[in-house]
């Protein structure tokens, strides 16, 4: 290495930025050579006055709330911004009408098996085959369902002058389901039965097609009443098999 | 667009107890001293050095979603020095600068006393830096004060390495130049 080539690379080389065989070069060139040895030591002096002496500013402090007061600016702009795109109500727009045709074309779980209650309910009606066993009596109906069913629905009696003409099974949302009916001249009322576990059906009220349908938790099970009566004398009813469940469940324990 | 980190209702007088949306803040405001250093040593007037950082900021809070590095400090003052020669070369065309003549820059001046007051001294310091090309200013206070590699320089310079190498070795060379002149009795032994 001459000297005109050491001078190139005496910044790189103070600065450790020499690739490791040129540093090799210049160092047994430095060692043979005071000229270039001087200037290394000059450029080191230089760096060192430079270091200690260059300006270094500081940020004024207001400069701290300028920049923020100029952010607030941007960010309030760009939300401007945004709320003037139209194709942003466009899209709410579209959103808002997926929604609803998928809640029209999709009903929910519990409507749909409200919905299935009332064609059992009338399917049965129409084929007059509404029991499987019949008998008004609770200690006759309950034991017949104890070998058909993995579950022991509470068979209760609602009073009010209602009797009650017996159980069938039947199928709900894809499993069987304990039915037990009752009859007071022409309502009939049947009381859909099947264990909640993990899916509890929420607590409503439905008219469909001139069908009262209800649909409750208790105790672990899930309730489906169906009758043709009117809303009115559905709750009176629906009342007195709540608590008369309430009653069994708990003295059965 | 990044606006999804809500708004901040924080007026700019409130700003000290920020909420913790604001994260942008956060990142960059710990480096407001170093923006302003450099956009100070590129553009040297206080005023200046002030709406450049105010800009670099709004221009990084707008392009805060590409964001993907790890050194928020390097991709601010990337910005700073962006915004700076934006600033500069609408500037020059403004005022019609007269462009940079390196061989004939070097100012004479007289030899002066031989003894010069460490305050002196970093005066002409000073008055060296200002006369130096905006281009040898950066890589000097990039390398010395940030800490900078060659190879970051260049990639944030968008020059090759070997440009990055020769800039700081010409700026040295200059300022020796220069101190030299206002001291010739001194160079040899102290600087």
């Amino acid at each position: 290495m001459n000297c005109d080539e050491a001078d190139r690379f005496l910044d790189a080389y103070l600065d450790g930025e020499l690739e490791p065989d040129k540093r090799a070069e210049l160092e047994q060139h430095l060692a043979s050579c005071p000229d270039c040895k001087q200037k290394l030591d000059r450029l080191r002096q230089l760096r060192e006055f430079f270091t200690a002496s260059a300006p270094h500013y500081s940020a004024p402090p207001e400069l701290k709330g300028k920049v923020l007061a100029r952010l607030e600016v941007t960010r309030r702009s760009n939300l401007m911004a945004l709320v003037r795109q139209p194709w942003l109500y466009a899209a709410a727009l579209l959103i808002v009408s997926l929604v609803l045709a998928w809640l029209n074309f999709f009903p929910n779980q519990e409507e749909q098996i409200a919905n299935q209650a009332v064609a059992n309910y009338e399917r049965a009606a129409l084929l007059e085959r509404v029991c499987d066993v019949v008998s008004p009596d609770p200690a006759v109906v309950k034991p017949w369902f104890a070998g058909k069913l993995d579950f022991s629905p509470p068979v209760v009696l609602p009073g009010l002058n209602f009797q009650m003409r017996g159980g069938r099974l039947d199928v709900l949302n894809n499993r069987k389901v304990a039915a037990v009916t009752y009859k007071r001249d022409k309502d009939l009322l049947t009381v859909f039965v099947w264990p909640g576990a993990g899916k509890p059906i929420p607590e409503k009220d439905w008219s469909i097609s001139g069908n009262s349908v209800c649909s409750w938790n208790a105790k672990g099970l899930n309730f489906v009443c169906v009758s043709n009566m009117d809303d009115r004398k559905m709750d009176e009813v629906v009342d007195r098999i709540k608590e008369a469940v309430t009653n069994q469940v708990v003295s059965n324990q | 667009m990044h606006w999804t980190t809500g708004i901040n209702s924080d007026s700019p007088e409130s700003s000290v107890q920020m909420g913790p949306a604001s994260r942008f803040e956060e990142l960059f405001l710990p480096h407001l001293d170093a923006a302003y250093n450099l956009a100070r040593w590129l553009v040297s007037g206080d005023q200046d050095a002030q709406d450049i950082v105010q800009e670099a900021y709004v221009r990084a809070f707008k392009g805060f979603a590409g964001f993907r590095g790890d050194n928020p400090r390097a991709w601010l003052l990337t910005i700073v020095r962006n915004t700076a020669y934006t600033w500069i070369k609408r500037r020059s065309t403004d005022e019609k600068l007269i462009p940079f003549d390196e061989e004939s820059h070097v100012v004479p001046v007289d030899p002066g006393p031989s003894e010069l007051s460490h305050e002196k001294r970093r005066e002409l310091l000073g008055q060296a830096l200002d006369r130096l090309p905006t281009e040898f200013r950066e890589v000097l206070v990039l390398f010395e004060f940030e800490g900078w590699t060659y190879k970051a320089m260049a990639d944030a310079l968008e020059v090759p390495l070997g440009t990055v190498m020769s800039r700081l070795s010409r700026a040295r060379r200059r300022l020796q130049q220069e101190l030299a002149q206002f001291q010739p009795g001194e160079v040899d032994d102290e600087l």
